[in-house]
């Protein structure tokens, strides 16, 4: 029976004086040893009660989003109703049928398997198919499509063990991109990453994440042995490769580390050179000031990225792609949840360890340093980070059957003998998959150029895609949430979009909107030159729906200062925005007939004015400084005046250009975040409120 | 001078605006996150109120924060829940509440900590227009206590005695609540509910469950009690007592439930009002102000007044720990400035935003949603709704600034004819997807609430019962017993709403309508236009009315939208646990 229990009233006066010496700036820890001494141990609750409240729901016996059915004595798969939110993820596939006297193969991984962009028209598991079918070792083979985009390696692991009741005669894993998607948990949960970072900066912190991974691949691979592997069922793994050269760190991954005395002023006035003789296509010019980059801060990617070009350029590939691969596993450390990619560490373990339990590899990397002897992986391959293109899924679709043959043959075939299949995606697909590619890669972070070569291409495949187009570019400008647009309806209903994620990967909440200024930019212009009157129907559109007017407009809304989905997820929210570069820009729009407008900036800044530098406030782009503005340690409101001569009716910007002072580890007095990112890495100003509205 | 309170890190987090003496803006930040009862520091909700007064973060004079946490940590060391001695230094934070001020607000000023009771009190005693009142304060917990008695005079508060942890009303209340299938910190209100179609056939066993002391206090026997240490709120000993197991939620509702819960309602209202006599006796006025979580019981409210000493009563409409945020702001008024709050009495707690017309036509047009445009019509809309409602159709209302508190009252409501007798099923079945025993509200004139319910003051926030006593037949909004929980409406404070009800009468002789909250059931009330329409959508009300503009459900095809809207990651989720209470 149970007693009654309350702790002893006697114990009240411990436990306030406790609380008050706890709460104390400096802790009398020998009292507070004294006073812990006399609470009793922790109230011990019954343990063999068991509260009643609801009867756990049982789990569905499912592989993926299929469900487990017995028909007529044999076990078919059907997709599961309740899962239908996530069936755009997989595989477009109603029924998996009963395993009969074919082959089965299963093609498990995450988007790049399953052919992202491009499925369910065209994606690997039909290329595999295909090439499995026309080769003599391999005919009389079924292709059974379990990848996921998105997949967490959580997931694989249920996958690796539930596939085997699908009685798969070889399993293929494609995957490893998603593998670093933990990684910012990882450094936020890490009590001591600070004093780490403070012994040896970010090496160690390196070897703490690579500590980390080798333990996750090592689990992960006794999964797959224990689960395939030992029920002989063999196993192919297919080590992704990346876009090295078209893809490339954003603004917030090439942001400002906070390193000892002058390096970050050395390595900005490095960075300011390299663009500076960029411009003058100075290759030696560029190369040591991509060096002078590195030496001041070897964990940034940019210099990395830097020297890669101007190996580029002088065609030394082998070296360009040393540079670019270890620019995209520093991209890890920046702060952000990072684009998928298959890190270094990770693939140098897997082709060094997979053998050890009995997978295969197929070595991508490693294939395309081959193949490309006179290039490193692009646009051609990928059409973003890691998503391969027709081009590529058809080289890689090869290599895998090539392993897969090994593997049950024992037999090497010549590539050159595995030959592609005939398939390939329709120029409507093809157009509609570059489309989706240009807004993928404006939202994170890619050049204009990439976005112009996606749009153009998309254009030149087939320009019945311009409706879809005609419709993002409506959604995205509007302000209310994606999904009550009826254009993003449209778009829904017409289907095509559903290589993207269904469509849904569109759907941003009114808070988190982007106006998508520059993409819509390119694609108007590109369509104006089909379709005449796109531009200008735009501009109205943006003036409709964001002309600045009386009450104020925020600029801090994500459509006025956001151009990409990338954050630093790292930090914690808060009422006020970080700035994490030099520069800010913000898109304000401007109705016809307005005469001024009046600005309103509420910021601080880790420099105060003995650092002797000023604020300076740009319009559009010009050279000329608009406003110059004090720095200040404290919340500082300015107020500005902008006429008209100095703006035009639509869309204009303004950037705030932040000044750096060798001094700015002084942040932490304004921003004392235990977060390790945000102790590590700069933050130039910080901005409480930023509004504008018309005037006279 | 700009104070701004807040509440968090409980339940209920919300943020306000006193500026020079005046309440000026009030939100729960639930209503920006859509996640229930969202604990977390009160972010959006400031932004909100900042925006409201064209203020920015160094215009603030004083953050208040509705309790101290050394005082609370100091109870929960006590109690145990930090764990043993071993763990206690890395489990306590003393300073979480003014870093989350600091580094998540941008705060650099004066914070200032105000007792959670002494929050609640002046919530309620600063707001109520009475220049002198006893102040009773009941809740689940502040800092240590659970109650409090004390007596407010001018700008003055006084808490002269407390109840302290564990023993408590509002956990004796959540912990049944809880036994009886409910979920925790928002199941109490059903159970008060459920309470009129049972009889108190366990008064004694709940006699055993709390124990009457001299002057102020009682006494719970913590062995039917768990919520110290345990994963429930309840012991295994309150199975025994009762002989029953825990009713699961959603399971069958059987005469034994009813008759618990009418037990818990009967026992709660004797002991308030045994300690509100007590309180009289001690204080000698007339006045009573009530707050704290406890005082939302408006049967309890209604008794207090109807059954005890006092004569006028005043209950702050937030009562909860969201209104704590107020009382904590009010209470740094007054120490920094040393006069009165000038509200007076509070007229309403239309604190919230509110959306232009011309952002809800925005929403309109780009959801290509059909629409009837009556913009400076008004009188238009109102006979048109009120045609509409008489036929029986079923209205969602949007109009203006978003209500503070727990209650919709008439800025984000739904509306029916009281009068139709399918009503209350219809509505259940439609929107809310509700427990069926739960009465509906009704919202009146407040010139012709006497005509139809025995009210003889001015009821503007749902906060009391009485019995109706109309000619006209209200099965929507009659409860069992007889009673009704009524709004009453005045030109003043709600002026479309008082339009629409007029236009009501106009066309059937009635000047009251049914009027729930504006939301689906485990979610937050709406907030937004774009919240409406998505309640709208996924719903099956007849007719939705934004500002100047009439959706109705029969111009529009919304099912594909409702099948994206499964697909809408922005919908809401549960802010806290509802197996029990976290005292952490």
């Amino acid at each position: 029976m149970k007693m009654e229990f309350r702790p002893a009233e006697a114990l009240k006066h411990v436990a306030t004086e406790l609380s008050t010496l706890l709460s104390a700036p400096k802790r009398d820890m020998d009292r507070i040893q004294q006073l812990l001494k006399e609470l009793p141990p922790a109230p011990d609750p019954d343990k063999d009660y068991k509260p009643i409240t609801t009867t756990p729901a049982q789990k569905k016996n499912t592989i993926g989003v299929w469900e487990k059915k017995v028909v007529n004595g044999q076990v078919h798969y059907r997709r599961d109703l309740s899962r239908e939110k996530d069936w755009t993820l997989w595989a477009n596939v109603q029924n998996i049928y009963p395993k009969t006297s074919r082959r089965r193969v299963i093609l498990l991984g995450e988007s790049v398997a399953r052919g992202y962009f491009y499925d369910p028209h065209y994606n690997v598991a039909a290329e595999l198919l295909s090439i499995l079918n026309s080769t003599a070792e391999t005919k009389n083979t079924e292709v059974v499509d379990l990848a996921r985009t998105g997949l967490p390696i959580e997931e694989l692991h249920e996958l690796v063990k539930s596939c085997i009741d699908m009685e798969p005669d070889l399993v293929v894993i494609f995957a490893g991109n998603n593998w670093t998607q933990n990684l910012p948990n990882l450094l936020r949960s890490n009590k001591n990453i600070i004093d780490d970072f403070r012994k040896d900066g970010l090496k160690s912190v390196q070897a703490m994440v690579e500590e980390n991974f080798t333990k996750v691949l090592d689990n992960f691979m006794q999964v797959v042995k224990t689960s395939l592997i030992d029920k002989h069922v063999p196993v192919v793994f297919v080590i992704p490769e990346f876009n090295l050269k078209d893809w490339r760190s954003d603004e917030l991954e090439h942001g400002l580390m906070l390193l000892a005395e002058n390096r970050p002023l050395n390595w900005l006035n490095a960075k300011f050179k390299a663009e500076n003789v960029r411009r003058n296509n100075d290759i030696a010019g560029m190369e040591n000031a991509a060096m002078e980059m590195i030496k001041e801060d070897h964990f940034n990617p940019l210099g990395h990225e830097i020297l890669a070009d101007t190996y580029i350029a002088r065609k030394e590939w082998k070296k360009a792609r040393v540079c670019l691969e270890y620019a995209k596993d520093l991209a890890l450390f920046r702060g952000g949840f990072p684009v998928p990619r298959c890190n270094g560490f990770v693939k140098k373990w897997l082709t060094a360890n997979a053998g050890k339990y009995g997978v295969t590899t197929v070595d991508l990397p490693a294939i395309f340093q081959e193949l490309l002897s006179d290039s490193i992986p692009d646009r051609h391959l990928f059409l973003d980070y890691c998503h391969f293109s027709v081009e590529g899924i058809k080289i890689v679709s090869r290599y895998i059957v090539q392993a897969i043959i090994e593997v049950l043959t024992g037999i090497k075939k010549n590539i050159n003998d595995i030959k592609e299949s005939d398939l390939s995606p329709s120029p409507e697909v093809m157009s509609v998959a570059h489309f989706a590619a240009a807004i993928h890669n404006a939202h994170y972070g890619q050049s204009a150029e990439i976005m112009q070569y996606h749009c153009r291409k998309s254009l030149d495949h087939s320009s019945s895609v311009i409706d879809l187009m005609e419709n993002f570019m409506d959604f995205t400008t509007r302000r209310v949430s994606t999904v009550l647009c009826k254009k993003f309806e449209e778009v829904i209903i017409d289907g095509r979009l559903r290589v993207y994620e269904g469509g849904f990967s569109l759907t941003q909440k009114s808070s988190q909107k982007l106006m998508d200024v520059e993409l819509v930019d390119i694609l108007s212009e590109q369509i104006d030159q089909l379709q005449p009157g796109t531009t200008q129907k735009i501009h109205d559109l943006r003036i409709s729906e964001h002309g600045i007017e009386d009450p104020p407009v925020d600029l801090l809304e994500s459509f006025y200062y956001s151009a990409g989905h990338t954050r630093f997820t790292l930090s914690k929210q808060c009422n006020f925005l970080k700035i994490r570069s030099l520069v800010s820009r913000f898109f304000f729009i401007v109705k016809p007939g307005t005469k001024a407008l009046q600005f309103e900036l509420t910021y601080r800044t880790p420099v105060t004015a003995e650092d002797n530098c000023a604020i300076k406030i740009y319009i559009n782009n010009t050279d000329r400084v608009f406003k110059e503005i004090a720095v200040s340690k404290d919340w500082t409101t300015t107020t500005f005046l902008v006429q008209s001569d100095n703006t035009h009716d639509g869309v204009n910007s303004l950037s705030i250009h932040w000044p750096y002072a060798a001094s700015l580890d002084k942040l932490k007095r304004i921003n004392s975040s235990d977060s390790f990112i945000d102790t590590v890495y700069s933050i130039f100003a910080e901005i409480y409120s930023f509004s504008v509205y018309q005037v006279g | 001078m700009n104070i701004v309170g807040i509440s968090a890190f409980f339940h209920d987090a919300a943020c306000c605006l006193i500026q020079d003496g005046i309440l000026k803006s009030a939100a729960e930040e639930e209503r920006f996150t859509r996640i229930k009862a969202d604990p977390s520091i009160p972010g959006n909700a400031l932004k909100y109120c900042l925006r409201e007064a064209n203020l920015t973060i160094k215009d603030i004079d004083c953050i208040a924060y509705y309790e101290d946490p050394q005082k609370k940590m100091a109870r929960q060391i006590w109690s145990g829940v930090l764990g043993n001695a071993s763990n206690l230094l890395s489990k306590t934070d003393p300073r979480y509440v003014e870093r989350q001020i600091r580094e998540v607000l941008g705060y650099n000023g004066l914070v200032k900590y105000v007792d959670h009771h002494m929050s609640h009190a002046a919530s309620s005693f600063y707001f109520s227009g009475f220049e002198e009142a006893a102040v009773f304060t009941i809740d689940g917990v502040g800092e240590w206590a659970t109650t409090t008695y004390g007596s407010g005079r001018g700008k003055k508060i006084e808490i002269f005695e407390e109840v302290q942890f564990p023993d408590s009303l509002g956990l004796l209340y959540s912990t049944i609540t809880s036994y009886l299938g409910f979920g925790v910190n928002d199941g109490e209100y059903k159970v008060m509910g459920l309470a009129p179609y049972g009889q108190p056939l366990y008064i004694d066993k709940m006699r055993q469950l709390i124990q009457m002391e001299q002057e102020g206090q009682f006494r719970l026997n913590m062995k039917y009690f768990d919520f110290l240490t345990g994963n429930t709120m309840y012991s295994p000993c309150l199975f025994d007592l009762f002989e029953q197991p825990v009713r699961k939620e959603n399971g069958e509702m059987t005469q034994f439930h009813k008759d618990v819960a009418k037990s818990l309602q009967v026992i709660l209202e004797e002991v308030l009002i045994e300690k509100s006599r007590y309180l009289h006796k001690k204080t000698g006025v007339t006045n009573l102000c009530l707050a704290g979580g406890v005082a939302l019981n408006c049967v309890a409210n209604g008794k207090i007044l109807k059954n005890g000493p006092f004569e006028q009563l005043f209950v702050q409409p937030a009562a909860n720990d969201a209104g704590g945020a107020i009382g904590a702001a009010a209470v740094a008024y007054v120490e920094l400035t040393d006069q009165k709050i000038n509200s007076g009495k509070l007229s309403h707690v239309y604190l919230g935003p509110s959306y232009s017309s011309a952002e809800v036509k925005k929403l309109l047009t780009a959801a290509e949603v059909n629409y009837i445009d009556c913009s400076n019509r008004f009188d238009l809309l109102c006979q048109r709704l009120a045609k509409s409602l008489s036929e029986g159709k079923v209205i969602a209302w949007f109009q203006e600034r978003m209500e503070f508190g727990p209650r919709s009252l008439g800025a984000r409501s739904i509306l029916a004819d009281p009068r139709n007798k399918d009503m209350r099923d219809r509505i259940n079945a439609m929107v809310k997807k509700r427990e069926g025993f739960r009465p509906f509200a009704p919202v009146v004139i407040e010139s012709k609430a006497a005509d139809h319910f025995d009210l003889d003051h001015p009821s503007p926030f749902m906060l009391e019962t009485c019995q109706v006593i109309s000619a006209l037949d209200l099965p929507a909004i009659t409860h069992v017993d007889g009673s009704a929980r009524v709004q009453t409406v005045n030109q003043q404070t709600n002026q479309r709403l008082y339009d629409l009800l007029t236009a009501f009468e106009q066309a059937t002789g009635c000047p009251i309508l049914l009027n729930t909250s504006f939301n689906v059931k485990g979610e937050p009330i709406v907030c937004t236009p774009e919240d409406a329409l998505k309640c709208f959508i996924t719903t099956d009300i007849d007719c939705l009315v934004m500002q100047d503009f009439i959706i109705e459900r029969t111009d529009n095809n919304f099912e594909f939208l409702e099948y994206l809207l499964m697909f809408d990651t922005a919908r809401s989720v549960q802010g806290i646990t509802h197996d029990v209470y976290t005292f952490i």
